[in-house]
């Protein structure tokens, strides 16, 4: 039993105090004390805007999908949360391509990419799949997008088709596109670049978040099948399908490769 | 090894040396004296070091109006404490988790000075500690604050901190948006 609270009112605690607070608590209880009064919500506030001061390392949270909706387990506090309603595709809707610091890559029914914050709802929606190089957008007679074009050449250049561009239904071409995206860091702390391994011939694009376009990344003279990808110390490291581990190193629009470890198989 | 030994005994003679004293005494607010060691006092607030290197150290105690006599004595204690604790060789956090906490974990004999605080002793505790610039005991408190947080709902945060819930209904409405996972059906 917790003794009997008296005279002190926790509601004025000083603000820097509450800070260092709430600085030890995980996102549930953090949560749960930004809702307690309107003083300590508005310190809470203040800590979100000032995102770095606040680094708590989170116990990881399994996403999943239930009957009633999309909804977070947490281990640090040993129960599930609902995911509040989101604006546009709901999130038992979307396909997930990628988890990284704590943000979520979807892709909505219109085969847009975003990022999505499970425990805040926060979502940046990433540049337009029609600015990456295989994406063809098709108009109907009115103008409207009435489906997409997906041609094939692999990341040598120059380009080379090895058939005839084919259409997608605007829904279905983010389950043929789209392989994995991975963050170079959380995108509410500042400048954030996307990874995405994608078809075809699993090849690799990047863009900036609040960019306006995806960058295509080519390999030649290499020719390179990526099968996954990780960010550390300002720069990606991808691994092809045959083993080898190149570097990209971002800088504009370009990406400058480094071979770190050279195929292992043929 | 051997070099540093020689260092910090000569330190050591030049300190004594110096000060004729190896403790200092503060005066709370209703006019309560404690002797506190100096040296834990200079290492573990920032304060009460720039005054013991400003020299603005009393004798016959020195003013700290700002802090009780319940809350002084509790940081003396800390201090005092402190000064006698053998720091563990790694202050590595026994709780199975996933993550090293952002901050140094409290050592045993910190988490037992802190649970057998009343609320009211806590925060006087923390208020002090922050006036003092007291960086370690104010982790301490902080994380002691944080555990009585954890796991539970705002309602029932309310009921540990006795807070009154002041929020208008439209307000109300606003933060179950802006919070959702703080309210929870079980």
């Amino acid at each position: 039993m917790e003794p009997p609270a008296a005279a002190s009112d926790w509601s004025k605690l000083p603000d820097d105090i509450l800070t260092s607070v709430l600085c030890c608590l995980e996102f549930p209880d953090l949560f749960s004390s930004a809702a307690v009064c309107t003083s300590w919500r508005a310190t809470a506030r203040d800590l979100r805007r000032r995102g770095r001061i606040y680094s708590r390392p989170q116990t990881p949270c399994l996403f999943y999908i239930s009957p009633t909706g999309a909804e977070l387990y947490s281990l640090a506090a040993g129960r599930s949360y609902t995911l509040p309603d989101l604006p546009g595709t709901a999130a038992v809707d979307r396909y997930i391509w990628g988890s990284s610091h704590g943000w979520l890559v979807t892709a909505d029914v219109r085969s847009e990419l975003q990022l999505l914050n499970p425990a805040t709802g926060q979502q940046i929606d990433l540049p337009a799949v029609a600015t990456m190089e295989h994406v063809t957008p098709v108009l109907d007679d009115a103008g409207e997008l009435s489906r997409y074009d997906l041609s094939f050449y692999n990341a040598t250049l120059p380009r080379e088709e090895t058939q005839p561009p084919q259409p997608y239904e605007v829904a279905e071409l983010r389950e043929v596109l789209y392989l994995k995206a991975v963050l170079s860091g959380d995108p509410s702390l500042g400048d954030c670049t996307v990874m995405l391994i994608h078809n075809p011939d699993r090849q690799l694009s990047f863009a900036r978040v609040g960019g306006e376009q995806w960058h295509w990344v080519t390999t030649s003279p290499l020719y390179a099948e990526y099968s996954d990808c990780m960010y550390q110390d300002f720069k990606f490291y991808a691994m092809t399908r045959q083993g080898g581990i190149h570097r990209y190193t971002i800088a504009g629009s370009c990406a400058s490769c480094d071979v770190i470890f050279k195929n292992t198989l043929p | 090894m051997e070099v540093d030994k020689g260092k910090g005994e000569a330190e050591e003679t030049r300190k004594v040396a110096e000060a004729d004293r190896d403790t200092v005494t503060l005066k709370s607010s209703d006019g309560k004296l404690f002797e506190v060691s100096k040296e834990a006092a200079a290492r573990l607030s920032t304060v009460l070091a720039g005054m013991i290197a400003g020299g603005s150290i009393d004798d016959n105690g020195t003013d700290l109006k700002q802090i009780g006599s319940e809350a002084l004595e509790n940081v003396v204690d800390y201090c005092n404490k402190h000064a006698n604790s053998i720091p563990s060789a790694a202050l590595i956090s026994s709780s199975i988790s996933f993550n090293t906490a952002p901050f140094k974990e409290p050592e045993e004999w910190e988490r037992k000075f802190v649970d057998r605080l009343s609320h009211d002793a806590l925060f006087d505790l923390v208020e002090a500690a922050n006036f003092l610039g007291m960086e370690r005991l104010l982790d301490v408190t902080c994380h002691k604050i944080s555990e009585m947080m954890k796991g539970k709902s705002p309602d029932q945060i309310r009921e540990v901190f006795n807070i009154k819930n002041d929020y208008t209904k439209e307000e109300l409405e606003e933060i179950r948006q802006e919070l959702a996972w703080a309210f929870y059906d079980d």
